[in-house]
C-alpha cells in the first residue's frame, strides 16, 4: 500500500499543495485514510503528520475512520427531504440492518448524509462512493441495494444509474448566445490587456457569487497588483444548498467558462488558470478534461494562444472534497494550496495575495460565461439589459415545489412572481431566494425583484407550497450551517450549534419565548461578530423565519413562558452514573 | 488604501486619539497606547489570528475583529460600549458553552485568560446550555497533561509549535464545533511527539489545555495573576514591559 | 440489631407520612412512615433522595487536582475533604511524613475546621429545638428564634464560627473550598500577622466555647430522662484515635468498640480500612449502608462522630476538655453512652478541644515555617482518613502511572451513621408516634433524632452501583407537582 502512496505522491510531483487532490486519490482507492497512511503521505511530502490529520478532518468526503466498503451519503438539502428522501433513505438503512452513521458488520456498506448534492431539479439523490445517482424512487434504492450487496464495484454499475438530466427552462442573454470557441478571446486580445479590463468595466458586470463586487474593479486590481505570477480561479465550487446552475453550465456551456478564464488571464496577465469543482460534480470531470485538452489541440490554451505572442494559459482543475465554506474565496484558496478550508484575513485581498500569495482574480462560474460574451459582444450589448445597479440576467436554480424545476435565466429585476408563474409554482407560501443564506420570502414580498437593489440571490431558488412548515425547512437550514462551519472562529462555530439547538427544541414544541430572543440574539452575534460569509449570513433564513412567519414560531412554543427543559435528557448523566438504561430509567412525555 | 500613514497618524477609540505606526492593527495599536480591548487568541509574538473575535470592535459603524483590522487614520472605533461589550459577553459564554470549564478545580485558575477576560466582560452565567463535550485527556507524556476540556482552540500552541518550536506538535483537525486539537503523532499520544517542557508551546496556552504535571496548586488561589490585578490591567502592563 | 421498622410486612393499605424536607441539615434526604388506620407504626425509614456520583467525577482526572476538586462535595466541611484528599495522596508522591510546618498548618486548617462546623451545627441547626422545646411553635423554632430568645449565646455562636472561618481562611487562602493543601504539604504557611490576629481572639474563643459545653451539660442534667432515652439505640462504635491513645482528629490509626465498650479491634493502620469495612447498598435509598466486615450486616453497623470518639479515645489532652468529657462520661459510668442528645454535648467539648488544641498550635513556630512540601517514592494508591466534623471520613485513591486517578472511593461520616441514624428514628417513631396521629410537633421530634447525629446528607449520596431513580416535579413554591419513580421496589 505504502508503494502505491510513492506512486501516488509522485504523479502530483510530490507538491505538498496538491494535498487535498492526493487525499482524494487515497479515498478513491483505500476507501478511507488511516492513521499510518497520514504518516506516510506526511513523511512523502515532508510535512507534519498533524498538518496532514488536519486536512484529511476537515473535509466531509475524507473518512479518518473506516467506512463501509460501499460509502452511500443522502443529499440532505430540504428540497431532497420534500421530495421523500429521508423515506428512501430509511428504506435502505432498514435493508441492510444499520443506522445513520454506522458500518455494517461485514463492513461493506455505511449510509450517511450530505449537504446539497446540487441535483435539487431531480431529487432525491445520493452520493455512492462519490458518485451522483438522482431521480431516487424504491425501485432505484432497491437496485443500488442489490449492486452493493453484491459487491459490484461502482465503476460497473449500469449508466442508466448515473444519467444526469438537463432541466434548461428558461434561455435569455447568456444562456442563449451562441459563440464560436475563441471569439471572445480574439475579441479581448485585440483590445488589449487594459481594453479587455476596461471593457468588462464598463459592462457594469457584478459577480454571480453573491456579493456583487465589480468584476472589472477585480480584474483591474489584480492586473496592477505587483507579483511574480498571476492565476485566474474558477469558482465552481457551487455549494449553496438549492443552486445548481453552475452545473450546467459546466456542461453544454464549459466552452464559455474556460474562454472566460482565458480572457481574465489576458487581461490580467495570469498564465495559469484552475477550476476549482466541488467534489459532488465528479461526474463532470472527464468531459471537463476532455474539453480542456480539445482547446489546447485548437490553439485556445497553452502557449501563445491564437498565435499571440505572450499570450499563454492553460487551466488545471482540482476538485473539492465535501466542504460549503470552500466556495467562499479564500477558503477556497487555501484548499487549492492543499490545506484546510478556513478563510482568511482580510486585508490583504485574493486580488494582491490570492492563490500562492500572488495576485489571483477568483470569480464565479457563470461570471466567466458573462464574461467571455462580453468579450466578445461588447459592454453595451449587456449593459442594455437588467437594472441601473444589475446590469445583465442572473440564472436561476428552481426546486421545491413546482411543477418544471431547472434553470432558468432572466433579466435582472424580474419579479419573484415571475419566476413562480414560469416555473408552475401554486399555493406558493414562502421562497428561499439565494438559498439558506440568502433571503426568506413570504407571499406578500412576490412582487419584490431580483437585483442587488432589492433581493439579491446567487442563484438558488427554493419554492416551498402552503402544505410545507417553514419552522422544519428552517430546521434544515440551520442543521445545513452547523455541519458545514469550518469552526474558525467562536461566533460561527458554537453560534451555528447553539442556533441548530435552540430551533431544534422550538421544533420539537418544547420552545418558549425567551428562545425566540436567544435566536434573534444569536443571529444577530453571528452576523456581527462572524469571520466570513459563512457566519455572517447564517442566521439570515431564522431571522427572516421570526420576521415574516412568526405565527408558525408562535403555534409551535410550549405554553409556558419560561425556559422549557427536557427533563429525560436532564437525567442522562444520573443514567450513566447508576449504570443504567433501562425503560424504567426514562421518563415518558406523559409522566406515569 | 494608498494614502500612506503619517508617523503622527492617529485614530479615535472611544473619544481618544490613539497614534498608530503604519501596519499595526487596530489592537496592536490600543495596547501600546495603554488601552485595553479584551482578546483571546492574540500574542504579542505571533501574526493576529482574528479566530476569537472577542476583540470585537465597531469600526466607522461596522464591526469587526480588531487585531486583524489594520489601524487607519480618521477611523472612529467604539470599543467599552455597551453593545460591543454585549457581543464580547456573548462569546465568552459561547467558548464556555462548547467546553467544559470547571473553574474551582482547574489549576489555571486566577491565571486564566478566559476567566480573566470573563470577569471583565461581567460574565455571571454560561447563559447557553452546555454541550459537554467529551474530551478525554492525553496524560500519556511523563512531564505534561493535555486537558482538552478546556481547549478554546485559539492557534497559540499550533502557531508556537510551528513558528518558534519548529517541530509542529500541535494543529488542528475535524471542523465546526467537532474541531479539535491533535498531536503530531500517529498514536495520537503526546508522548510519542518531540515536544519538551521548555518549548513555546508550552508557556502560550491562555487556558489551561497545557499544564506541567505534578505542578498542581503550588501557588494558592487568590494569589494569581488575575486575583490580584484585574486583565486590563495586566495586559497593558505586559505591553510596556514588552 | 437491626430493627422490623425497616420493612413493613405488608405495606397494602397503610398510610404514608412523608417529612420532606428533612430541615436544618445539610443537603436533601425525606424520611418516610407507614402508618395503620391506628397510627400504629409499620415501617420508618430515612431517604437519601439527592443524587452526587462525585467518585465518577474524580475518575480520569489528574490527582493534584483532587483535594481542590472533591472538597466542591460539600459547602459545609470542605476542608474535610480537602485534607483527607490530600492525606490519602500524600502517600501516592511519597510523602509519608509531612515537613513539620505543612503538618501544623493542615492540623490548625482542620481544628479550625472542626470548630466552625460544630459551632454552625449546635447554634444555628440544634439549638432552637433543644433551647425552645421539640414541640415549639414551628415559626419561631429557628436560628432568629434563639436570637430573640438568647441573643447573647446565638451571638456567641456567630463569633465562634466566624473565628473557625478565619482560621481556614489563613491556612487554606479562602474561606470556603481553599486550596491551602497539596499533596505532600500545603501551598502556605501562616504568617506572623495572622498568627498574632488569631491569638488575640483565643480568650474569647475559649471563654465562649466553656459557656457552650456548660449550657449543653446544664440541658442535659434538667431533662436527664429524656435525653438519656430520646431515640437511644446501643451499637458498636468507630473512629481514629491517636497513635498514643489520645483523641487525634486529623491522623491516627482505627479503633472500634462494641456497644458495651469492649474493644473490637485498635491499632489499625487506615490504609487497611476496606478489610475492616464492607458497604451495603439498599434499594430505598442513595445512600449505602457500612459494616464492621467481621460482625456482618445485621450486627456490624456502628456509629461515628463526636460521641463515639470522645469515648472511643483514652483521653483528649487538653485540659478543659477533658475535664468536661470527664462529666459526660459519669452520666453511665463504666458504660458507653448511646443516646443520640449526648452528640450535641459531645460536639461541644470538642469545640472546646478544637479551641485548645489551636491554641496550642498557634504557639509552635513551625506553623511559620518555609519547608512546606515533602516527597518521597512514588505510590500508586493511598487511603486519607480523618475524622471530620460529623466523624470518620475516608478517601481512598488508586494513581495509574499516567498520573490519572483511576479509582476513587468516599466514605463519609454521614455514611458510618446511616443505620444508627435509621435505627435512631425507629426508636423515637416507637417512643413517641406510635398510636398517635402525627402533628408537626410530633414529626419534629424524628428530625430532632436525625439532627443529633449533624448529617450532611449532600456528601454522603456519592455511591455507584445500580440505583433507583425517583425524580419530583416541584413548583415555584415548593409543592409537589408530580414524583415519578423508575424503580418498582421502592417501597419493597
Amino acid at each position: 500500500m505504502n508503494h502505491d502512496l510513492t506512486a501516488l505522491v509522485g504523479r502530483h510531483g510530490g507538491d505538498g499543495s496538491r494535498l487535498v487532490q492526493i487525499l482524494r486519490e487515497v479515498m478513491a482507492v483505500e476507501g478511507w485514510i488511516s492513521p499510518p497512511t497520514i504518516t506516510e503521505l506526511a513523511r512523502l511530502l515532508h510535512l507534519s503528520r498533524a498538518h496532514v490529520e488536519g486536512v484529511a478532518g476537515f473535509y466531509a468526503f475524507f473518512a479518518t475512520t473506516p467506512h463501509g466498503r460501499f460509502r452511500v451519503l443522502f443529499s440532505d438539502n430540504v428540497t431532497d427531504v420534500m421530495a421523500g428522501s429521508h423515506e428512501l433513505r430509511k428504506r435502505m438503512l432498514d435493508s441492510f440492518r444499520i443506522e445513520l452513521g454506522e458500518v455494517s458488520r461485514d463492513g461493506l456498506v455505511s449510509v450517511g448524509a450530505t449537504s446539497c448534492t446540487g441535483l435539487c431539479d431531480q431529487g432525491p439523490a445520493l452520493l455512492v462512493n462519490g458518485h451522483a445517482i438522482a431521480r431516487l424512487t424504491p425501485a432505484r434504492i432497491g437496485a443500488i441495494t442489490s449492486l452493493i450487496r453484491a459487491g459490484s464495484p461502482v465503476e460497473q454499475w449500469p449508466d442508466n444509474l448515473f444519467t444526469i438530466d438537463h432541466h434548461v427552462e428558461r434561455k435569455d442573454l447568456l444562456l442563449g448566445t451562441e459563440l464560436a470557441p475563441g471569439a471572445g478571446i480574439d475579441a479581448a486580445s485585440g483590445r488589449g490587456r487594459a481594453g479587455t479590463v476596461a471593457e468588462i468595466e464598463a459592462s457594469l458586470l457584478r459577480g454571480r457569487g453573491g456579493a456583487g463586487f465589480s468584476t472589472g474593479a477585480k480584474w483591474k486590481a489584480c492586473a496592477a497588483a505587483p507579483g511574480e505570477q498571476r492565476y485566474v480561479v474558477c469558482n465552481a465550487d457551487e455549494g449553496e444548498p438549492g443552486t445548481f446552475k453552475d452545473r450546467e453550465l459546466l456542461r453544454e456551456w464549459a466552452p464559455l467558462v474556460v474562454e472566460g478564464m482565458t480572457v481574465a488571464g489576458w487581461a490580467v496577465g495570469a498564465h495559469k488558470g484552475l477550476i476549482y469543482l466541488r467534489g459532488e460534480y465528479l461526474f463532470l470531470l472527464p468531459a471537463l478534461e476532455a474539453l480542456l485538452e480539445e482547446r489546447r489541440r485548437a490553439g485556445l490554451l497553452g502557449a501563445g494562444i491564437r498565435g499571440v505572442p505572450g499570450f499563454d494559459f492553460d487551466v488545471e482543475i482540482h476538485l473539492g472534497a465535501g466542504a460549503y465554506v470552500c466556495g467562499e474565496e479564500s477558503a477556497l484558496l487555501e484548499s487549492l494550496e492543499g490545506k484546510r478550508g478556513i478563510p482568511r484575513n482580510r486585508p490583504p485581498y485574493p486580488v494582491t495575495h490570492g492563490y500562492r500569495q500572488q495576485p489571483t482574480v477568483v470569480n464565479n462560474v457563470e461570471t466567466l460565461v458573462a464574461a467571455a460574451l462580453i468579450a466578445a459582444r461588447g459592454a453595451d450589448w449587456f449593459r442594455a439589459v437588467g437594472t441601473p445597479k444589475s446590469a445583465g440576467t442572473k440564472i436561476h436554480s428552481v426546486s421545491g415545489d413546482v411543477a418544471r424545476p431547472g434553470i432558468y435565466e432572466f433579466p435582472f429585476g424580474t419579479s419573484i412572481r415571475t419566476l413562480l408563474t414560469a416555473a408552475g409554482a401554486t399555493k406558493t407560501q414562502a421562497v428561499m431566494v439565494g438559498g439558506p443564506s440568502g433571503v426568506l420570502v413570504s407571499a406578500s414580498e412576490f412582487d419584490r425583484r431580483v437585483a442587488f437593489e432589492d433581493v439579491p440571490s446567487a442563484g438558488a431558488f427554493m419554492v416551498f407550497d402552503d402544505s410545507r412548515d417553514v419552522l422544519s425547512v428552517l430546521d434544515n437550514f440551520a442543521h445545513f450551517f452547523a455541519h458545514e462551519s469550518c469552526g474558525f472562529c467562536t461566533p460561527c462555530r458554537v453560534g451555528t450549534t447553539v442556533q441548530r439547538q435552540i430551533l431544534g427544541r422550538v421544533v420539537a414544541g418544547k420552545g418558549s419565548r425567551r428562545d425566540v430572543d436567544e435566536l434573534l440574539q444569536v443571529s444577530r452575534l453571528l452576523k456581527a461578530t462572524s469571520h466570513c460569509g459563512l457566519g455572517h449570513t447564517a442566521g439570515n433564513a431564522v431571522l427572516d423565519g421570526l420576521t415574516k412567519f412568526r405565527p408558525a414560531f408562535d403555534r409551535r412554543l410550549s405554553s409556558l413562558d419560561v425556559p422549557t427543559f427536557d427533563l429525560d435528557a436532564a437525567l442522562a448523566p444520573a443514567r450513566e452514573a447508576t449504570a443504567r438504561d433501562d425503560a424504567g430509567a426514562h421518563l415518558d412525555e406523559e409522566g406515569p | 488604501m494608498t494614502d500612506t500613514p503619517e508617523a503622527d497618524a492617529t485614530f479615535q477609540l472611544d473619544g481618544h486619539d490613539v497614534p498608530f505606526e503604519p501596519g499595526q492593527t487596530i489592537l496592536q495599536a490600543a495596547l501600546a497606547a495603554g488601552k485595553y480591548i479584551p482578546y483571546l487568541c492574540f500574542h504579542r509574538e505571533f501574526h493576529p489570528h482574528g479566530s476569537c473575535k472577542v476583540c470585537t470592535v465597531k469600526v466607522n459603524g461596522r464591526t469587526g475583529a480588531s487585531c486583524t483590522t489594520p489601524a487607519r487614520p480618521g477611523d472612529v472605533v467604539e470599543s467599552e460600549t455597551e453593545e460591543i461589550r454585549d457581543l464580547r459577553r456573548h462569546l465568552v459564554q459561547f467558548l464556555f458553552t462548547e467546553g467544559n470549564h470547571f473553574c474551582p478545580s482547574c489549576e489555571q485558575s486566577g491565571n486564566c485568560t478566559l476567566q480573566a477576560v470573563g470577569y471583565d466582560l461581567g460574565v455571571t452565567t454560561g447563559h447557553y446550555v452546555p454541550l459537554f463535550p467529551n474530551r478525554p485527556l492525553d496524560a500519556s507524556h511523563p512531564e505534561v497533561l493535555l486537558d482538552f476540556n478546556r481547549c478554546i482552540l485559539c492557534e497559540l500552541c499550533v502557531r508556537a509549535s510551528t513558528l518558534v518550536d519548529h517541530k509542529s506538535v500541535f494543529a488542528l483537525s475535524g471542523r465546526g464545533i467537532d474541531k479539535h486539537l491533535v498531536v503530531n503523532a500517529e498514536s495520537g499520544r503526546l508522548a510519542d511527539t518531540n515536544l519538551a517542557v521548555d518549548d513555546k508551546a508550552m508557556s502560550v496556552c491562555p487556558v489551561g489545555v497545557i499544564q506541567r504535571k505534578r505542578r498542581g496548586f503550588l501557588v494558592p488561589i487568590g494569589k494569581r495573576t488575575y486575583d490580584e490585578r484585574p486583565i486590563r490591567e495586566v495586559a497593558v502592563d505586559r505591553e510596556k514591559e514588552a | 440489631m437491626t430493627s422490623s421498622l425497616e420493612k413493613a410486612k405488608d405495606p397494602t393499605g397503610l398510610r404514608r407520612v412523608v417529612i420532606e424536607p428533612v430541615s436544618r441539615v445539610e443537603g436533601h434526604g425525606k424520611v418516610t412512615i407507614l402508618l395503620d388506620a391506628a397510627n400504629k407504626v409499620h415501617q420508618v425509614r430515612l431517604h437519601i433522595v439527592e443524587f452526587r456520583g462525585f467518585e465518577r467525577f474524580i475518575q480520569g482526572r489528574p490527582y493534584w487536582e483532587v483535594p481542590v476538586m472533591v472538597q466542591r462535595l460539600c459547602g459545609i466541611c470542605p476542608v474535610s475533604h480537602h485534607l483527607a484528599a490530600s492525606k490519602a495522596l500524600d502517600r501516592v508522591v511519597g510523602a509519608h511524613t509531612l515537613t513539620p510546618t505543612a503538618d501544623r498548618v493542615r492540623r490548625l486548617m482542620h481544628y479550625g475546621q472542626i470548630l466552625q462546623s460544630h459551632a454552625l451545627h449546635f447554634y444555628h441547626l440544634s439549638s432552637p429545638d433543644l433551647l425552645l422545646g421539640f414541640e415549639s411553635e414551628v415559626a419561631r423554632r429557628n436560628v432568629v428564634g434563639v436570637l430573640a430568645a438568647y441573643p447573647e449565646l446565638a451571638k456567641q455562636g456567630v463569633m465562634l464560627r466566624k473565628f473557625g472561618q478565619e482560621v481556614i481562611r489563613i491556612t487554606a487562602g479562602k474561606r470556603v473550598h481553599g486550596t491551602g493543601s497539596i499533596p505532600g504539604g500545603v501551598n502556605k504557611a501562616v504568617s506572623e500577622a495572622e498568627r498574632d490576629e488569631l491569638q488575640r481572639a483565643l480568650p474569647d474563643v475559649i471563654a465562649w466555647a466553656r459557656t457552650g459545653v456548660a449550657l449543653v451539660t446544664e440541658l442535659f442534667a434538667k431533662d436527664r430522662a429524656t435525653y438519656e432515652r430520646f431515640g437511644t439505640v446501643r451499637s458498636n462504635i468507630l473512629s481514629l484515635v491517636g497513635r498514643d491513645g489520645k483523641l487525634d482528629l486529623y491522623d491516627g490509626v482505627l479503633r472500634a468498640r462494641d456497644a458495651d465498650g469492649k474493644i473490637l479491634f485498635d491499632g489499625v493502620d487506615v490504609q487497611g480500612y476496606d478489610a475492616l469495612i464492607k458497604e451495603n447498598v439498599r434499594s430505598w435509598s442513595y445512600m449505602k449502608f457500612p459494616f464492621l466486615t467481621a460482625l456482618g450486616p445485621e450486627a456490624g453497623w456502628y456509629k461515628v462522630g463526636p460521641l463515639a470518639r470522645i469515648q472511643n479515645c483514652d483521653s483528649l489532652g487538653t485540659p478543659l476538655a477533658d475535664a468536661a468529657r470527664d462529666e459526660l462520661l459519669a452520666v453511665t459510668p463504666g458504660k458507653l453512652v448511646h443516646a443520640p442528645l449526648a452528640f450535641h454535648w459531645a460536639r461541644m467539648i470538642e469545640l472546646l478541644h478544637s479551641a485548645e488544641v489551636i491554641e496550642r498550635l498557634l504557639a509552635d513556630p513551625a506553623l511559620l515555617g518555609t519547608d512546606l512540601v515533602a516527597s518521597g517514592p512514588r505510590g500508586t494508591m493511598g487511603v486519607g482518613v480523618i475524622e471530620a466534623p460529623r466523624g470518620t471520613l475516608i478517601h481512598h485513591y488508586e494513581v495509574d502511572e499516567q498520573d490519572l486517578v483511576t479509582m476513587c472511593n468516599l466514605i463519609v461520616s454521614t455514611t458510618h451513621n446511616n443505620q444508627a441514624m435509621n435505627e435512631a428514628i425507629r426508636e423515637v417513631a416507637r417512643q413517641y408516634l406510635d398510636g398517635h396521629e402525627p402533628t408537626e410537633g410530633l414529626l419534629n421530634h424524628i428530625e430532632v433524632a436525625i439532627r443529633a447525629f449533624d448529617p450532611c446528607l449532600s456528601c454522603a449520596t456519592h455511591a455507584l452501583g445500580k440505583m433507583p431513580l425517583e425524580v419530583e416535579i416541584l413548583d415555584a413554591e415548593g409543592a409537589l407537582v408530580e414524583r415519578l419513580v423508575r424503580e418498582g421496589e421502592h417501597l419493597g
